[in-house]
């Protein structure tokens, strides 16, 4: 067995998938149906093997997930996101496990981004 | 391929090989320099300072210093200058969040003389200037981008400091904070003297003699500070050394041992296993 996809569950698929495609760099790998037959899509960046698997949620009041998202440059990155219009929600945090920052969506799931880094050899 | 960038808010960032010859320079700025080959010798006034890979470099604005490279290979330094109303800024904003430095900061309005020392180059701001450095020797044009990295070279260095000086400089059991911070200057000419002579035996007269104090306020105020011996300082300035020579290269131990100062191998494997609760080649093998 192997970990496959990372959910997330959102209240509207059209807008998650163009906040995901426009601003955060993934694809469409594909749309499909999962138990019970609800629609999904799969989402994937191209430098990665991991993907995304947006489920449309029924429940109207949900409470937003977090995802992480890994970089090798963060300040790269996030000088990026927010040329493109990404608001993080606070200015980039230097933590024991490296640096980051979170933004959210417009469903209001919740996005990190973290450059892990290895203090170990200091 | 060496260069010099000159951003349009007067930052410099200069990327430049050195040989053999002394290179006369002013800082033009607040700027920090390190080495990514060879090692440099830095001399400010009475100071001679070694930067190697694992050493940064801070100079104040007006600082007058030479540099040449420390050995047959030449030494490649790259050196950040920050605009003084960069600097500025940077101190507004910090201040806006912190109350923590000396006062000498926050009446001036810029980052302290004090700063102008040595500093272990490792941790968020080698990774800060290592991305910045890719992207300016990938030719890099965006000067936002590059003065945010800029930016956080400033953030990461202001925490450096206050683990360096301004933490140090509370632990001593001075009261009077203008003798503190003189004690604290005096400490750092000692701190930065073991940096730069970590490859030969020192005696503490000298490194009394270097810091301006007697050896009995030395050893005391040194231990307040750092909360080590001198002794003890060097011998971790030394095992840093070859826990970066052994990951790094494939010199065999005994060279390494010769080359970061340590009397014998015997008593080099006995602190490396005290320190890294492991042997000195099965830390190679690890990494």
């Amino acid at each position: 067995m192997e970990l496959k996809y990372f959910t997330l569950c959102t209240r509207n698929i059209d807008s998650e998938i163009d906040f995901c495609t426009g601003k955060l760099g993934f694809r469409v790998f594909k749309h499909t149906k999962i138990l019970n037959q609800r629609q999904c899509t799969i989402l994937v960046k191209d430098n990665g093997d991991k993907a995304l698997m947006l489920i449309e949620s029924d429940d109207k009041n949900k409470a937003g997930s977090t995802v992480i998202l890994n970089t090798d440059d963060f300040l790269k990155d996030h000088f990026e996101l927010k040329g493109v219009g990404v608001n993080f929600l606070s200015e980039p945090e230097y933590t024991m496990a490296g640096i980051a920052a979170a933004f959210e969506d417009p469903d209001g799931n919740r996005w990190v981004l973290i450059e892990e880094r290895d203090y170990s050899a200091n | 391929m060496d260069y010099l960038k000159v951003l349009r808010n007067n930052n410099k960032i200069a990327y430049k090989t050195f040989y053999m010859g002394t290179d006369k320079q002013l800082a033009p700025d607040l700027t920090m320099r390190c080495v990514f080959n060879g090692n440099e010798k830095c001399s400010i006034g009475h100071r001679n300072l070694l930067l190697d890979s694992d050493s940064m470099l801070v100079l104040n604005k007006g600082t007058q210093y030479a540099s040449c490279a420390g050995s047959e290979i030449p030494a490649r330094s790259f050196a950040i200058s920050f605009d003084e109303k960069f600097v500025a800024d940077f101190n507004r904003s910090v201040r806006l969040n912190s109350r923590q430095l000396l006062d000498v900061q926050q009446n001036n309005g810029t980052l302290p003389e004090l700063g102008e020392t040595l500093y272990p180059f490792n941790g968020d701001l080698k990774q800060t200037v290592l991305h910045l450095k890719h992207h300016l020797d990938d030719g890099l044009d965006n000067e936002l981008l590059i003065n945010e990295y800029l930016h956080h070279c400033l953030i990461t260095y202001h925490s450096l400091y206050n683990r360096q000086i301004y933490q140090k400089a509370e632990q001593l059991h001075i009261l009077n904070r203008s003798t503190r911070i003189e004690m604290i200057r005096r400490l750092n000419l000692a701190r930065e003297y073991l940096y730069s002579n970590f490859d030969r035996t020192i005696h503490l007269e000298e490194l009394a003699e270097n810091s301006c104090l007697s050896i009995n306020h030395l050893l005391r105020t040194f231990k307040q500070a750092f909360g080590q011996t001198p002794h003890q300082y060097l011998t971790d300035i030394r095992l840093q050394k070859a826990r970066v020579m052994l990951k790094q290269t494939e010199c065999p131990v005994n060279e390494i041992v010769n080359t970061i100062g340590f009397e014998n191998p015997s008593s080099f494997i006995r602190l490396f296993k005290k320190k890294m609760n492991t042997t000195p080649m099965a830390y190679r093998q690890s990494a």
